[in-house]
């Protein structure tokens, strides 16, 4: 009886799953792999945007398997408008090393660019040349909060509050206006504990702003569906935590990009998107559009995108739902706060400036 | 004593067929062998009249088969060498054997009955009379006697591998259905392209150059529900063989291997029912006369109800999913005379597959076979065989702005003409001419669901037609000497209608350099290929249990398999060479050593191959396959070799029975282009996605009483190559990975256990068994894939996965019976 037992418990549980081919709802095992080290290609990424803040060039060195890439300082850039000859340089950040940006530049729609840089140390490298599509569309943002189920890192599943975005869109009969991407940057307000203090000194509020959902690649492409209007595409979701304890400003930009940027983001959404599946894209190097000298492998690409952006606000009153978090609000009997309250410039990607729009 | 039978033609129809189509087709008849075991351990019986002994000369023998009550066996089969020679006996219990003067083994079976097996020397026209008794033979194990048990010294041709329908049904199943497909990767030089998977691999050859012929069709989809299922019945199949080292001239089109598999003919004496219920599917056959003694049928159908399973899991994908497929088969035989036969067939296949509100697919094949076989005099067996077969597959995705379905269609008519000569028994000829035209449908992109944003599209399909003449004699130079030699030509033509795109000259291959276009009319021919394709192979007997053997051959192949993944998935393109895309030549070696020993009770074999291939299809990184109006754009073309050694060991007779296999496989593809866009891994040789350096598989079966046995399989096999991520960098915040150069890394290695228990005569009146099966015994969790992905939403860094699908052993239950 008990193996009959077990026969149909297999059946019910197992067969299923094998007649769908695990590919689809399979079993996952992290493994390790033996990986030659490929540490110190140079990486170069960036936009041009009719956006002025919006035009930033990356520089940095690949690092192991399991990090991200070294931010490399000192680098000469400059981004070359092709149409009128005119080069733009691009400077540092102080608060965000590797990452340049220009002073005041905002890009014109049709004009060609590409970037150049001058590495220390290690020579000259240039992107292939970009135009700037005609015009980026409209948009209107939306959102809705939803629960569903969450795994974590540990493979606990629960179920948790989420914000999904929306956009509805309209591409431009502009020619040259043809693929379109979406990106979703949120800011919010972090104010650490007020603690009792005789001078009565308050500590200022960090400015957090960072990408949401960078991973969820959101793209359209108008040479294969009839219409130029898009009602409620899911853009962005994320979890809902402590960060909606203050002003939240979820920003949404949308971008009418090249043909040739657009298949670089397929691509990129085929890589990140794996199932293990026979129907998976055989994985390959991404191939971008930045050279440097003679074969050198250079990753990353610079594109020239014409945005439009669409912003709305939240405040936790807007939640349809309690928000069981931790805050950073300060009471006699309470003995300990999370970090951020005691110090909100630890938190990732904070800082004390605050744009104007907030 | 009896008179003899003429041999000539009685049906006006058969002659028609035969004459009135000259310089078309005739086949070769069945190359089914059979086996000589202890069973031919008897004294020569004289046939004949030695003082009319003309040595060479065609003779008829001819007898009646009867019961040991004296009444006639309608039906029975009585059959000579290999079925070179075999006939059916009529309503009188009457056969005919015309055959050569020489030296027979002969097998008389007839369901009900015991085998008779025979020793006949054949020195003129004579009369033997067979008495069969009773017994409980089945049908089946007529099929386990389909090869010389010695074939594995004697026969010519090295890398043969042959297994019968019963030999299989023994093997341990996946969810209860036996699979020829997976049964022969269990052999030495074929493995599975993954786990669970009905695709193969011959000798470091790729999936599409496997040539699988059902009778003469060639089939485009031989599996069922992804690949995890046979798409053949295995209550029509006969027995099957796969050339993997030299390939007979008669075959071609392929530039790997051929798997030429054979359905039976129904019973042409009395009715039966046959079938069995498994846990996702249920097949059913039925067979008998029509017309007794001259005209039978067997129809048999399977159906799957996977959904009532699906539907019961807790995942709401899963249960939110749907699969289901059927096959059928129909077949009739009719005799016109005892010298010819003829048979229709019709076979067809259906899936169905949704994932959730996902994507889906469908896929469906149909193949009309006919065939006309017949003694056209003393010496010659012309068999005329034409075919149409239909493949369509549907991919499906049913949700968003881009809801669609796009389907590819492939049409094609295969004619054959083969004539087997064999003017003396030291020359066994075959020649003959085929014609195949394949006639895809355009590729087709509509929307549903009432997504009216897809364009609806059409991607016309490239018609080609391909030809074929060849000869061959497998002559017996001495005793200890054989040579098998064959010469095959080959002719190609892109037709139109089509549209070829030229590109300028210099540039790469892309959309943005054509410089100019040309269309081509209806039936005009665009590109032709030719060439010879030469076959040889030799063998020297050492002693009576040991030879040596060698073989080289060259094979084209025409068509492609247009599939960017290292499965077959069911909407994978096939397309016919033209401009941009030459055929793939392969030109094959090999030398084995064969020993057999104990009297033919061990079988053993140690061969050696090396493999040259040219035009190798390759992709583009991100190639894009649907849709594409210049699909040449996407595709590279390389060459490649695959080079190794195999072992074979195997015991044949007694209770406990099996073999060991090890395989050894290097292959490489080499794609050298003019610049980086037209070069994979900089033009460097690089593992080919299914090279897996050592194979290693295992079979035990032991028989008990009342047809009950136990299975036992065990393989091994080194991982499939692995493209991994090396390191990883962010673009406009997202997370890039940095993928290795292709294929430069190791899947990890598999290894299984399966085994089944039979049982045989649950029911006393009826023939029926029960088959429990547990397939991944030990309940490995060998890799299907391995891939990257972020282990939680927050975590950028993408880590390896390993996919398995089985994760814990996986029993199945058969019911087979028999009326």
């Amino acid at each position: 009886m008990r193996i009959l037992q077990r026969y149909l418990h297999v059946i019910k549980c197992q067969l299923p799953r094998i007649i769908l081919f695990g590919a689809l709802s399979g079993c996952l095992t992290p493994i390790d792999v033996n990986i030659d080290n490929t540490s110190g290609i140079v990486v170069i990424s960036g936009q041009v945007s009719n956006i002025a803040d919006q035009t930033e060039v990356q520089v940095g060195l690949t690092a192991d398997t399991d990090r991200l890439p070294f931010p490399v300082s000192e680098a000469a850039v400059n981004i070359i408008d092709e149409t009128t000859g005119e080069s733009i340089a691009l400077f540092e950040s102080s608060s965000a090393p590797g990452i340049y940006h220009p002073t005041n530049y905002a890009g014109v729609p049709g004009h060609a660019y590409h970037v150049e840089i001058e590495l220390p140390q290690r020579g000259s490298y240039r992107s292939e040349t970009d135009v700037m599509p005609d015009a980026p569309g409209t948009i209107q943002a939306g959102y809705e909060f939803k629960v569903q189920s969450y795994t974590d890192f540990d493979g606990v599943v629960s179920d948790q509050p989420f914000l999904f975005v929306y956009v509805d869109a309209e591409l431009p009969e502009a020619s040259g206006s043809q693929y379109l991407k979406w990106n979703v940057d949120e800011v919010f307000l972090l104010s650490p504990t007020d603690f009792p203090d005789p001078f009565g000194n308050v500590p200022p509020s960090c400015l957090v702003a960072q990408r949401v959902d960078p991973q969820r690649v959101t793209l359209y492409d108008g040479t294969k569906v009839t219409t130029r209007k898009i009602d409620k595409l899911l853009v962005a979701v994320r979890i809902v935590d402590w960060t909606f304890l203050e002003k939240h400003a979820i920003t949404v930009y949308q971008s009418a990009i090249s043909a040739r940027t657009h298949t670089y983001w397929h691509q990129a959404d085929l890589l990140s998107n794996q199932t293990g599946s026979i129907f998976d894209t055989p994985p390959a190097e991404l191939k971008g559009n930045v050279h440097g000298n003679g074969n050198e492998r250079v990753f990353g690409l610079f594109s020239a995108n014409a945005q439009a952006l669409n912003r709305f606000f939240l405040y936790r009153s807007d939640l349809p739902f309690p928000l069981l978090v931790t805050d950073c609000v300060y009471a006699a009997e309470r003995s300990s706060y999370p970090d951020r309250c005691l110090d909100c410039t630890s938190v990732r990607n904070s800082s004390y400036n605050r744009p104007d729009w907030f | 004593m009896p008179g003899l039978k003429s041999s000539t033609w009685k049906h006006p129809l058969t002659l028609l067929m035969i004459m009135g189509l000259t310089g078309l087709f005739l086949s070769a008849p069945t190359t089914a062998q059979q086996k000589v075991g202890d069973e031919w351990n008897v004294p020569y019986t004289m046939v004949g009249d030695s003082a009319d002994l003309v040595e060479g000369s065609m003779v008829t023998v001819t007898g009646t088969i009867r019961g040991e009550n004296g009444a006639p066996i309608s039906g029975a089969t009585i059959s000579a060498e290999s079925f070179k020679h075999f006939d059916h006996a009529d309503a009188d219990g009457r056969y005919i054997l015309n055959m050569p003067t020489g030296r027979y083994r002969v097998a008389v079976r007839h369901l009900g009955y015991k085998h008779v097996y025979m020793r006949l020397r054949v020195i003129s026209n004579g009369v033997v009379d067979i008495t069969m008794e009773e017994g409980v033979t089945s049908l089946d194990e007529v099929t386990i006697l389909s090869r010389a048990i010695d074939s594995n010294v004697k026969e010519s041709l090295p890398g043969l591998n042959t297994l019968n329908v019963q030999e299989i049904k023994m093997l341990p199943t996946m969810m209860g259905e036996v699979d020829i497909l997976k049964s022969l990767q269990l052999m030495p030089g074929v493995s599975s392209v993954g786990e669970g998977s009905s695709a193969f691999n011959v000798r470091g050859g790729r999936m599409d150059q496997n040539l699988v012929l059902l009778n003469n069709t060639p089939l485009f989809s031989t599996t069922h529900a992804l690949g995890f299922v046979s798409a053949f019945n295995q209550d029509v199949l006969e027995d099957f063989s796969l050339y993997k080292g030299n390939v007979p001239a008669e075959y071609g089109g392929r530039a790997s291997s051929v798997l030429q598999i054979n359905t039976r003919r129904g019973a042409f004496d009395k009715w039966s029912l046959q079938g069995g219920i498994g846990p996702i599917s249920s097949r059913i056959a039925v067979e008998g006369p029509i017309v007794p003694g001259k005209t039978s049928l067997l129809a048999a159908g399977r159906g799957s109800y996977a959904n009532w399973v699906l539907h019961k899991a807790n995942d709401p994908d899963v249960s939110n999913s749907d699969l289901s497929f059927y096959d059928g088969y129909l077949g009739l035989s009719h005799r016109f005379s005892t010298n010819s036969i003829a048979d229709v067939s019709f076979y067809a296949s259906h899936d169905d597959f949704r994932f959730s509100d996902q994507f889906g697919y469908r896929y469906n094949n149909y193949v009309v076979d006919a065939r006309l076989q017949a003694l056209a005099d003393r010496k010659a067996s012309p068999v005329f065989s034409l075919s149409y077969g239909h493949f369509s597959s549907t991919l499906i995705d049913p949700n968003g702005l881009d809801a669609s379905e796009l389907t590819n269609t492939m049409n094609y008519l295969v004619a054959t003409e083969n004539l087997n000569y064999e003017p003396s028994d030291k020359h066994a000829i075959v020649a003959g001419i085929s014609g195949t035209g394949y006639f895809p449908q355009a590729e087709r992109i509509r929307g549903i669901n009432g997504a009216t944003n897809v364009s609806q599209r059409e991607v016309p399909k490239n018609n080609g037609i391909e030809l074929a003449i060849y000869a061959g004699d497998d002559f017996k130079v001495t005793e200890n000497f054989s040579v098998s030699f064959g010469l095959r030509y080959s002719y190609y033509a892109h037709l139109g209608p089509d549209t070829v795109f030229h590109y300028a000259d210099g540039s790469p291959r892309l959309p943005n350099n054509i410089a100019d276009t040309t269309y081509h009319d209806g039936g005009e021919v665009i590109q032709s290929f030719n060439g010879l394709e030469p076959r040889i192979s030799a063998r020297v007997s050492l002693t009576q249990n040991q030879s040596i053997k060698v073989s080289y051959n060259r094979m084209r192949q025409y068509i492609h398999l247009i599939s960017n993944t290292t499965a077959p998935t069911p909407v994978d393109l096939w397309q016919v060479s033209n401009s941009y895309l030459p055929p793939q030549v392969a030109d094959n070696y090999s030398i084995g050593y064969f020993l057999n020993l104990n009297n033919n009770a061990w079988e053993t074999s140690a061969e050696l191959f090396y493999k040259k291939m040219q035009n190798l299809v390759e992709y583009k990184d991100f190639a894009q396959l649907f849709l594409n109006n210049h699909l040449e754009t996407e595709l590279l073309t390389g060459r490649g070799r695959a080079y190794g050694g195999e072992l074979y060991i195997r015991r044949l007779k007694g209770r406990l029975t099996g073999w060991i296999s090890y395989t050894y496989t290097q292959t490489q593809v080499q794609v050298q282009g003019s610049d980086e866009t037209t070069s994979i891994n900089s033009g460097a040789w690089y593992a080919s996605n299914y090279n897996k350096p050592h194979t290693f598989n295992f079979v035990l079966e032991r028989k008990f009483k009342n047809n009950g046995s136990f299975s036992l399989i065990a393989t091994y096999a080194s991982g499939r190559p692995l493209t991994a991520i090396e390191s990883s960098y962010i673009v406009n915040g997202t997370v890039i990975p940095v993928y290795s150069a292709r294929n430069a890394y190791k899947m990890p290695d598999y290894f299984r256990v399966d085994a089944s228990i039979t049982v045989g005569n649950v029911f006393r009146k009826i023939e029926d068994s029960i088959v429990f099966s547990i397939y991944n015994l030990f309940g490995r969790e060998n890799a299907y894939s391995v891939f990257y992905q972020r282990p939680a939403p927050n975590y950028f860094i993408p880590k390896p996965y390993k996919l398995a699908i089985l994760g814990t052993a996986l029993p199945s239950l058969t019911y087979n019976f028999k009326f």
